[in-house]
């Protein structure tokens, strides 16, 4: 009885298992397979990476522009997070309202909503200048500056989102016994809510980063095309100069950095804990 | 600002003035005096939002006073944060912190005193062993029963020796057993510590069976206070005669009033009362509580000066004791309870039998 | 196509399409896409192009390799109101004159796609609409069948834009654009982009050199017809001196909206694009033919295209027609690429056509064949290195 019904859940399982098998598994073999066969077979595409100037400086850039938006992100999450756990269910009603907003706003729009804040003659400069606090115009859109504050106005969400859902799961009241025992409230937020919210902060640090490695659009437009990251590079190889060999490599090596950054996360925390697995 | 020593005479007192606390248009602490003596053990006892956890939420400073004050000693501390108030704390539910060790949660008041946990760790052992959980100093509070947690929460309390320790329902999440073997527990170490424990719970059992002194609290305010004895023994209104333990409440019409005594008629049934007819009404209404352990069981018609005759309508047996439902024609339903041993009557439905007990079993007590 | 998994912004906003690069064709579907937003095309001719979009998709869908031989050609461009001009500016002559039935399929043939068919041996295409870049590109990957100039008329176009691989559908040009309004001088020529002192203020170049290397070997002090070979060293050293002062462009819409923002004075980009601008201005972003540099549009044929060969050859061929590119002209905007359309060009419009005689004259025509030649480093031709190291001077 046991063993058969637990074929039947297989059977029902099949079709998923299948479905990732020739959606995604086949094709992810099919990149490996280019990346070392085109145009010749060897590992030559992938000493571009040691060799070429331009991958190296688009990698730091992409780690760079990575590394910085997951930390102010997470940062800016967690406060976010944070208030919201505290303030009263009408205001967090409109906090999540506000959060998620920015979701539901084309990330077409949204960069051009930055291009217009930021840009010279934009409101912030003028606004700066009107009230005398610089003399030229900053330089704030069109360049890295620029792509992290869109980026990092793209993340927060995916920051706020998990961190949030952490911090419901805290019960108040072991604040409040660190309080009771003796604790100021810097003390009892850093030694008991900081260590427990860490699930969350982790699982929003992974997410945040995983998804900054793929992004191109943003970088793209505030960019000002200075702000070359892998994924746009990987498109231009892949689409524009058809350099398949080239684009495949990239794309192994990107997924191949996000497996190598979760491990480096898992070496220090229990990642079926973080992702709820248990 | 620990004292050092423990000891008998350690304790601190405290003291409540007029002490109130509104939730928008609801008083849930309505203007509340206490005096709680150096190194007493005091229960506040009462249904829930009775103001119990608000009240014992104040002393400990998680709860900001609408109005009134608290008084450690002769310090005013309404206004402390409860970090400043160096007392213990004792949660419902034990709010260990899950990701320290035993030994770490009970090293944590330390900690925040500026204690490394080498020069604890002497402390933490003896807290430790003092709630017999020695051995299980490096587990986690996920690795515990409810028992064993509870216990380290107790250690922890404890081990920073604070002026006060708050024990809010700390033993409403175990077990019967469990919540038993820890009365006699707490108990002692209250008389070991000297330490003054106030302790909130809606348990008129485990109130009775550890405190110096009960506060009985009503729609937040206290509605009696006393040693256990005499308030289970003189409850003052029907409230307190319900609520600690279990009563018959006879109402009857005062009749003949002689020396230390009364009579009065319920269900056209004349019976005795000792003591003065207080609290009685215009109407010669009066209301008497008569404990179901009070009332003696018999075959035949007893000598005692109050009697009536009744058929059994249900009954428990519970090893130690029987518990009956009688139905009398003058006084209506009754409970009555007998220890089992010396049960003089046949335990058998529609049983008719006698129910006699004397003027100073029963008491009057007002009603509200 | 796997490679797009990783792209996840791109899977959660499908409409991101316009962020990314574009070649000329497609922008000039989105031009006429716009046009038919405001009306100035009829909403009768954008739905039959749907219903012709859906037709071809269908037959996409069904059609085996061997099937239709010769009985139809299926022509590829970017779709839109693109697929109903071309429908009539070269489907109906073509099939009223060989009985060929001609689908014009919008789905948008990116070199990638069709070197994807031809690897799969699966192409279902006949002709595409691409542009100079991609053609070299698909034809060092060895995906195109070669242009038959036996059948097709070397002499209808301009000879420069007959490739081995490909030949001229169309024409435009990069040109110098500017805003009259904030610029104290007229600039004339790519010196003018240049001087920053003369002109202060951004300007925007394209994030691919093609179209770009010109300007700066021109800038650099080449004269238009010693702009070949060109030196890319040369050319990146000079997008280094002015590259703080760049914001690059990827697609059309991009450039016309720098321009619009106010955040660049000048640029070098499609006449296309700069006409718009001047529209919507009034005449305050304007630009100069002058040493504009001419490139056209171009008709490649996978390799192994069902039709056969010689129905494609012949489906260019008549193509070539000058009344016929005029009406593509009149719908898109894209200049006729037979020189002998110039003098059939309405007085009024003119002045937006790259192959007048006297805006030719002015401008450059761009040597696709020295962008495929051998760079003499790692293999690459002069178009890779060059789109290596522009894009390695731009983002440094």
């Amino acid at each position: 009885m046991h063993a058969s019904l637990r074929r039947v859940y297989w059977w029902l399982i099949a079709p998923a298992v299948l479905l990732m098998l020739v959606f995604y598994i086949y094709p992810l073999i099919q990149v490996l397979w280019i990346s070392v066969t085109d145009p010749v077979p060897g590992l030559g595409n992938y000493s571009e990476l040691i060799d070429r100037a331009l991958i190296h400086r688009i990698w730091m850039t992409t780690i760079r522009v990575c590394v910085i938006t997951t930390a102010i992100t997470v940062v800016a999450g967690y406060i976010v997070a944070y208030t919201m756990a505290q303030v009263g269910e009408r205001q967090r009603t409109w906090m999540m309202f506000c959060v998620l907003l920015t979701f539901w706003l084309s990330v077409l729009i949204r960069a051009f909503a930055w291009v217009m804040l930021l840009r010279t003659q934009g409101l912030i400069n003028t606004g700066l200048q009107e009230l005398g606090l610089i003399d030229q115009p900053l330089r704030l859109v069109r360049n890295e500056f620029g792509v992290i504050v869109g980026m990092v106005h793209f993340m927060l969400p995916l920051a706020v989102l998990p961190i949030y859902s952490n911090m419901t799961g805290i019960q108040e009241r072991l604040v409040s016994a660190a309080r009771g025992l003796g604790a100021s409230p810097w003390v009892a937020f850093k030694d008991v809510y900081l260590p427990l919210s860490k699930p969350g902060l982790i699982s929003a640090t992974i997410l945040v980063f995983v998804f900054s490695l793929g992004f191109f659009i943003t970088p793209a437009l505030l960019g000002g095309g200075k702000v070359v990251m892998i994924s746009e590079y990987i498109q231009v190889s892949f689409e524009e100069t058809l350099r398949w060999g080239q684009a495949t490599m990239l794309a192994s090596t990107l997924l191949f950095s996000v497996f190598l950054s979760l491990a480096l996360v898992a070496r220090f925390v229990d990642l079926k804990k973080v992702f709820g697995a248990r | 600002m620990p004292e050092g020593s423990t000891g008998a005479r350690s304790g601190h007192a405290l003291s409540l003035r007029n002490l109130s606390k509104v939730y928008g248009s609801l008083a849930a602490v309505d203007g509340v005096d206490l005096d709680v003596p150096r190194g007493s053990f005091l229960t506040l006892l009462g249904p829930s939002g009775s103001g119990k956890t608000t009240i014992l939420m104040s002393i400990a400073g998680f709860v900001e006073p609408s109005g009134g004050s608290i008084l450690l000693d002769d310090t005013d501390i309404t206004r402390f944060p409860p970090d400043k108030r160096n007392f213990g704390m004792v949660f419902q539910g034990y709010a260990l912190f899950p990701h320290m060790t035993v030994a770490d949660n009970i090293w944590f008041p330390l900690k925040v005193r500026g204690v490394s946990k080498a020069d604890a760790s002497a402390k933490i052992k003896n807290a430790l062993e003092l709630v017999q959980m020695g051995h299980l100093a490096e587990r986690y509070p996920s690795q515990l029963s409810g028992g064993q947690q509870q216990r380290v929460a107790l250690a922890r309390a404890i081990v920073f020796e604070p002026d006060l320790l708050l024990l809010d329902e700390p033993l409403s999440a175990l077990d019967k057993k469990l919540r038993a073997d820890l009365q006699w527990e707490l108990k002692s170490l209250h008389q070991r510590l000297g330490t003054t424990f106030i302790y909130v719970t809606h348990d008129q059992e485990e109130a009775l069976s550890m405190s110096d002194t009960i506060i009985i609290l009503r729609d937040g305010k206290i509605e009696q206070q006393g040693v256990p004895g005499e308030l289970y023994e003189k409850p003052a209104t029907r409230f307190v005669a319900d609520f600690l333990g279990k009563s018959n409440f006879l109402e009857g019409t005062v009749g003949e009033v002689k020396d230390g005594a009364f009579t009065y008629v319920c269900g056209g049934q004349p019976l005795v009362q000792a003591g003065a007819a207080k609290h009685t009404k215009m109407s010669g209404q009066v209301l008497i509580a008569l404990r179901p352990e009070k009332i003696a069981l018999t075959t035949e018609r007893p000598a005692a000066t109050n009697a009536v005759s009744g058929q059994i309508t249900a009954f428990n047996y519970y090893g130690s004791a029987y518990h009956f439902q009688v139905k009398t024609e003058a006084l209506g339903d009754l409970i009555a309870t007998t220890p089992a041993w010396t049960c003089a009557i046949e335990p058998s439905i529609g049983n008719t039998i006698w129910l006699g007990w004397e003027p100073d079993a029963s008491v009057v007590v007002r009603d509200r | 196509m796997t490679l797009t998994k990783t792209l996840y912004e791109k899977d959660l906003y499908p409409e991101i399409e316009d962020a990314g690069d574009s070649d000329f064709a497609r922008d000039c579907v989105e031009i006429a896409a716009k046009r038919l937003e405001k009306g100035e095309i009829s909403r009768r001719t954008f739905l039959q192009a749907v219903a012709m979009l859906g037709a071809s998709t269908s037959v996409l869908t069904l059609g085996g390799g061997s099937a239709k031989a010769a009985e139809e050609v299926v022509v590829v461009n970017w779709g839109g109101p693109a697929v109903e001009a071309y429908a009539k500016a070269f489907g109906d002559p073509f099939e009223k004159a060989t009985g060929v039935k001609v689908v014009i399929d919008g789905t948008g043939p990116l070199g990638s796609k069709i070197k994807a068919m031809v690897d799969a041996g699966a192409v279902t295409w006949d002709v595409c609409d691409t542009g100079t870049g991609t053609t070299l590109v698909l034809e060092k990957q060895g995906v195109l069948e070669p242009i038959d100039y036996s059948i097709v008329d070397k002499a209808k176009m301009q000879n420069i834009f007959a490739y081995e691989y490909g030949c001229a559908n169309y024409m435009f040009s990069f040109i110098l654009a500017y805003n009259k309004k904030s610029v104290s001088a007229e600039p004339t020529g790519w010196k003018d982009l240049w001087d920053l002192e003369k002109f202060p203020g951004n300007r925007t170049l394209r994030k691919q050199p093609n179209g770009m290397l010109e300007a700066c070997m021109m800038a650099a002090g080449k004269s238009p017809k010693d702009v070949y070979p060109i030196d890319i060293d040369l050319c990146v050293s000079k997008l280094k001196e002015i590259k703080d002062s760049v914001i690059a462009w990827g697609s059309g819409s991009q450039s016309q909206e720098l321009f619009r923002t106010g955040e660049v004075v000048m640029g070098d980009i499609w006449h296309t694009r700069a006409n718009l601008l001047n529209q919507e201005t009034n005449g305050d972003v304007t630009w100069t033919w002058n040493e504009g540099i001419v490139t056209a549009g171009m008709w490649n044929v996978p390799k192994g295209n069902p039709a056969g060969l010689e129905t494609a050859m012949k489906f260019i061929a008549s193509s070539q027609d000058p009344d016929q590119q005029l009406v593509l002209f009149d719908a898109m905007g894209n200049g006729p690429a037979n020189p002998a359309a110039a003098a059939k060009v309405p007085e009024d419009k003119k002045y937006i056509d790259p192959g007048q005689p006297e805006n030719l004259a002015l401008q450059v025509l761009q040597n696709g064949p020295w962008y495929q030649e051998d760079s003499g480093v790692r293999n690459l031709t002069n178009d890779e290195l060059s789109r290596e190291m522009w894009l390695d001077a731009l983002s440094s």
